[in-house]
């Protein structure tokens, strides 16, 4: 960990997801050491011994694109970097989020403390300092195909900092945001945006000028693609585990059957997932250390076996945890890669630059397909529980969608309905993006990854995951309502009484969005997930 | 004339207005023969001397005097324009991937015929004369099912068909494979020399796309049918309330396939004046909420049968329209004027019309997929079916029942559920940015023709365990009566498959009411779209 006192140090090689997420998310800034600064210095003087040398250099007195075949005289080299930002800057769409904003731009600094892009060290500086002081660039989310990096939305990024464009607006308070996963995640945000220039002169901030090469070294790299991968990877860590404990929830309210998770089935078929939830499953459920009334009063139940919605917890998560460690590997080893274009190199085999392709977003966008149609399958079984818990012919006496006086009230009915279009929403999301390639410039750039569309429509189902496993847990805490006065074990309950303090037993009908928001705020926050850990952990 | 034999005649007079969809399919199994009158003839000899006439004043033609695609902008020394054509055929010969089947095959050689007499493609009458007589005698060229980009039409498939009539290649001659040339020998068949203009006339067009189309919107109407017939079996078997289908509520709703469905439905159940409700639940009122033996109303997909494959119905109707519209077309470029001589280039090779309305079908298919794999959880499982026992079992315990097949049928359902994603909307740049948009024509047509396999299966599952259910209710229910037309439905089935009356392999039951479904061998009413 390189964090110190809200600082984090960013040095190209040790920067992980979490501290990303501290960046955007809790208000982390960061900071560079000198070693990194003579990394830095030392990348630019190859380029300052090019400039000298008058040797042509793609890029640095070249044209870009289908335009590298067009020398730029010397006098012109600087305006040959502005125009590349401003003709690059074509995004469109919403723009990304301060949060997101900040993550981007952390990860741009990252990437060139590396050393391998020729920038100045100058202009870093002004970078970080930029971001420090939140001029946050808008940054539009729709743009790149992920080859050549994420040129569009980089550019709008680089824009901003030349003091062009425009930036989020705070006000005049410190120009700060709040912002927390932990709260007020959904309240409606009405943002300004202001003048970049304004921006940055009302924090008393400079501007950065480009230089030769410098256009070219802010832009190229998959950033966008990653910094949303991150949070996604992020997110989904906690959902994975978080879906674990609502299942257990469920598993109580629905009478279910603990041989299914016995450690011998799973460690006959060793995939490291599968054995992980098996073990969790265990640690929460029924058990000497943590007695269940309801497993306990079960014990003479006929049934043999529970359906695969609850059976095959282990076989259907676990998968999805391995999923999670392997994007995860990949996003955290692209979060510190080099990938400009051409690469500057200061070594003993070579002093120079070299043409090649580490911008091509392929790796995190193939990686984020992947997580996206893991993560998905969360959803896919929830659902399949709700159905059982809101179906009387199926839950083993429970009362039809969850509620007394039926006929007249219709409980969790329509709960269901939302949930089921959720899921089939993610279906047609879970499409990989990264199939499709379109040539773009003039079939220079013949082969793209589409990474953009990876990363933001993970991002969004990522979302319908949270919300589906939270009408899941809303059901679950008003079946064992039902299952009362018998208690279910203490982690478990403990799940149910945090539950509770924001949400009541649904013994009519009422408006029932508010309770699946409150609900959705505990399992993206992590909150739920704590709850457990914190007695696990106690013991 | 034509030599005929004792089949029927089919006469191509250029226009075809007469053409309908069961003479495609008629001629694609063989029973019919080709021939032309000798006005269609003439007219054709007349558009190709236009062509002649222009040639000589060296007027520049793409594809006839120029490169091919990409090279447009080359021109061809005249003595070289005859090898030119037969050149084309050399290099675009490169499918790959099974043959089609022969259907596919006789129905593409037909609608190469339709198209060229139509008289703008410039050939000679010979051509369509030699085509003719390749189809009539049974000559099958073998054409490789992967290729086609459905712009500039079918290439790359279509080079297999015009090869043969050149005599190279391979063809299957009554039932045998052999070479083209061994099999013009046997059946005195003069290999044709091409000439200028006639390679390009053959391979443009959307001609194999719309063979596939063809036959397979045929076929899925038969398997329509029959998924109709299922719905009724499932609805005695279950002992659902036909008062959904009361005809006041279909008029209402305007969709003449709802309607449609509802009208059939009505005659299976015999309950065609049903304007007054016979069926009325009734109720002691009390101060709490009561729970009635039964419900009100069936659950969607037996209530809603009409509303959601009604237009099923009407798309089918649609397709067949278009598909028609398509094999009249003339979809080759350049077009050669007959009655001017003007030189016509443009687009009509496209395939986006049979892309899109394939598309539309294979969507139509994973819905029909989705509403039976509903009826069939409903039957097996006892607490949704009205007390049949789970699986359908004989035994309950002892025997399984059909366990296998709902699992079998929900993989075929959740394979045609992934296939129904449109193809058209790949396209992808070829051919050195001459092609830079296409139309995937024919991986849709393909899409389809292969999701149509396991939809006959999907609805013969159905038919069995609705069958079965019935089979259960008559041995359960005393005066367990069935309405006429499901009878004798019911009557067809037991006719070909036994009762599940202990566990046994069921995948030959699957596969004789496949082919039964096939050969409109079991009585559904038919739909007449």
């Amino acid at each position: 960990m390189s964090t110190t006192d809200k600082i984090v140090y960013l040095n190209g090689n040790t920067l992980k997801i979490e501290d990303l997420i501290n960046i955007g998310y809790r208000g982390y800034n960061v900071s560079i050491t000198q070693e990194v600064e003579e990394l830095i210095q030392k990348g630019r003087n190859v380029i300052d011994d090019i400039l000298k040398s008058e040797k042509t250099v793609y890029g640095i007195n070249t044209g870009f694109g289908l335009f590298s075949d067009v020398i730029i005289p010397p006098d012109q080299v600087k305006m040959l970097q502005v125009n590349l930002i401003r003709s690059h800057s074509s995004g469109v769409g919403t723009p990304l989020t301060p949060e997101r904003t900040r993550m981007l731009l952390a990860l741009r600094i990252n990437v060139l403390t590396k050393g391998y892009s020729g920038i100045t060290l100058e202009t870093v500086k002004r970078a970080i300092k930029i971001l420090n002081g939140n001029c946050l660039p808008l940054v539009p989310e729709k743009g790149t195909v992920g080859a050549s990096g994420d040129l569009a939305p980089l550019s709008h990024l680089a824009l901003g900092m030349m003091g062009e464009g425009k930036m989020y607006d705070f006000g005049d308070s410190g120009n700060t945001f709040t912002s927390n996963l932990d709260v007020d995640v959904l309240e409606y945000r009405n943002f300004k945006f202001s003048p970049a220039n304004e921006i940055l002169k009302r924090q008393n901030l400079t501007p950065i000028e480009l230089n030769a090469k410098e256009g070219l070294a802010l832009i190229n790299g998959t950033q966008l693609i990653t910094s949303l991968g991150a949070e996604a990877v992020y997110r989904c860590k906690v959902l994975a585990e978080t879906a674990n404990i609502i299942t257990a929830m469920t598993f109580e309210a629905l009478k279910g059957l603990t041989a299914a998770y016995h450690p011998l089935i799973h460690a006959a078929r060793p995939h490291s997932g599968q054995g992980r939830v098996a073990a969790f499953l265990r640690s929460v459920l029924h058990s000497d250390q943590y007695p269940s009334e309801i497993t306990l009063a079960n014990k003479d139940t006929k049934k043999v076996q529970d359906s695969y919605t609850l059976r095959c917890v282990p076989q259907v998560h676990g998968i999805v945890f391995d999923t999670i460690d392997f994007v995860q590997g990949i996003i955290n080893t692209e979060m510190n890669s080099a990938t400009d274009n051409p690469m500057v190199f200061d070594t003993d085999e070579l002093c120079g630059t070299i043409s090649g392709g580490n911008f091509h977003g392929e790796y995190p966008a193939k990686a984020l397909d992947y997580l996206t149609i893991g993560i998905h399958e969360l959803s896919n079984i929830s659902e399949r529980r709700l159905e059982r818990l809101v179906n009387s012919q199926l839950s083993d006496g429970l009362p039809s969608f969850l509620v007394n006086g039926g006929g007249l009230n219709s409980g969790f009915m329509i709960a269901h309905c939302t949930s089921a279009a959720l899921v089939s929403e993610n279906k047609v999301l879970v499409h990989p993006s990264s199939a499709d390639t379109i040539s773009t410039s003039s079939a220079k750039e013949d082969h793209v990854s589409m990474g953009g569309w990876s990363a933001r429509k993970c991002l969004n189902v990522v979302e319908n995951v949270e919300n589906v496993l939270a009408i899941e847990l809303l059901a679950a805490c008003q079946g064992l309502d039902f299952r009362r006065p018998l208690k279910t074990t203490e982690p478990l309950e403990a799940v149910y009484q945090l539950v509770r303090s924001k949400v009541t037993f649904m013994d009519k009908d009422r408006f029932i969005q508010p309770d699946i928001e409150e609900v959705y705020k505990l399992i993206r926050s992590g909150q739920v997930l704590n709850v457990v850990n914190s007695i696990l952990n106690k013991k | 004339m034509i030599e005929t034999n004792h089949k029927d005649n089919f006469l191509i007079d250029g226009e075809n207005k007469n053409l309908e969809i069961n003479d495609i399919i008629s001629i694609s199994k063989g029973e019919k023969n080709i021939i032309f009158t000798n006005e269609l003839l003439e007219f054709l000899q007349k558009g190709r001397d236009q062509l002649e006439n222009k040639l000589k004043e060296n007027v520049a033609i793409y594809g006839i005097n120029t490169g091919f695609g990409g090279n447009g902008d080359l021109i061809i020394p005249f003595d070289k324009l005859d090898y030119h054509q037969s050149n084309l055929l050399d290099f675009l010969t490169c499918g790959t991937g099974d043959f089609f089947n022969d259907q596919y095959v006789r129905g593409i050689q037909f609608i190469i015929i339709i198209a060229l007499s139509r008289g703008w493609s410039g050939v000679r009458p010979m051509v369509i004369q030699t085509l003719a007589k390749h189809l009539n005698k049974g000559i099958i060229p073998q054409v490789p099912m992967h290729g086609s980009v459905g712009a500039s039409g079918d290439l790359v498939p279509l080079s297999y068909i015009a090869n043969v009539l050149c005599g190279k290649g391979m063809v299957k001659y009554n039932e045998k494979l052999m070479n083209a040339s061994d099999a013009l020998k046997i059946t005195s068949i003069e290999p044709l020399v091409l000439k200028s203009k006639e390679g390009l006339a053959l391979v443009n067009g959307t001609r194999v796309m719309s063979s596939v189309s063809c036959i397979s919107i045929n076929k899925f109407e038969t398997i329509f049918k029959a998924a109709i017939g299922s719905i009724a079996l499932a609805v005695e078997g279950l002992l659902a309330s036909k008062d959904h289908y009361d005809m006041r509520i279909h008029n209402l709703k305007n969709h003449p396939g709802q309607i449609l469905i509802a009208q059939i439905l009505n005659k299976y159940f015999n309950t065609s004046d049903n304007n007054t409700k016979s069926s009325n639940i009734t109720f002691n009122q009390s101060e709490n909420v009561q729970k009635l033996d039964k419900s009100v109303q069936e659950v969607y997909s037996l209530r809603c049968a009409p509303q959601i494959l009604g237009i099923i119905s009407e798309n089918i109707s649609n397709a067949k329209i278009v598909i028609k519209r398509e094999i009249l077309s003339v979809n080759d470029n350049p077009l050669i004027d007959p009655y001017y001589g003007d030189v016509l280039s443009g687009g009509n090779f496209m395939g986006n019309h049979i892309a899109r309305i394939m598309d539309g079908i294979k969507l139509d298919i994973s819905l029909v997929a989705n509403h039976l794999h509903s009826l069939v959880a409903l039957m097996m499982h006892s607490e949704f079916s009205k007390g049949l026992p789970n699986s359908l079992s004989p035994n309950p315990g002892i025997y399984q029942g059909y366990k296998g097949m709902q699992i079998s049928q929900t993989s075929l359902v959740v394979w045609l559920r992934q296939e129904a994603a449109p193809a058209c909307i790949h396209s992808l740049t070829t051919e050195q940015f001459n092609q830079d948009i296409v139309s995937l024509g024919l991986h849709s047509a393909n899409g389809a023709a292969s999701m149509l396999i396991k939809l006959c299966d999907i609805v013969s599952m159905t038919l069995i365990i609705a069958f079965q259910a019935i089979s259960l209710r008559m041995k359960s229910i005393e005066n367990f009566k069935l309405p006429n037309k499901v009878q004798k439905l019911y009557s067809s089935i037991i006719k070909i498959i036994p009762i599940l009356e202990n566990d046994r392999r069921t995948d030959i039951d699957v596969r004789e009411i496949t082919n039964a479904i096939l050969q409109d061998k079991l009585d559904f009413i038919n739909l007449n779209l």
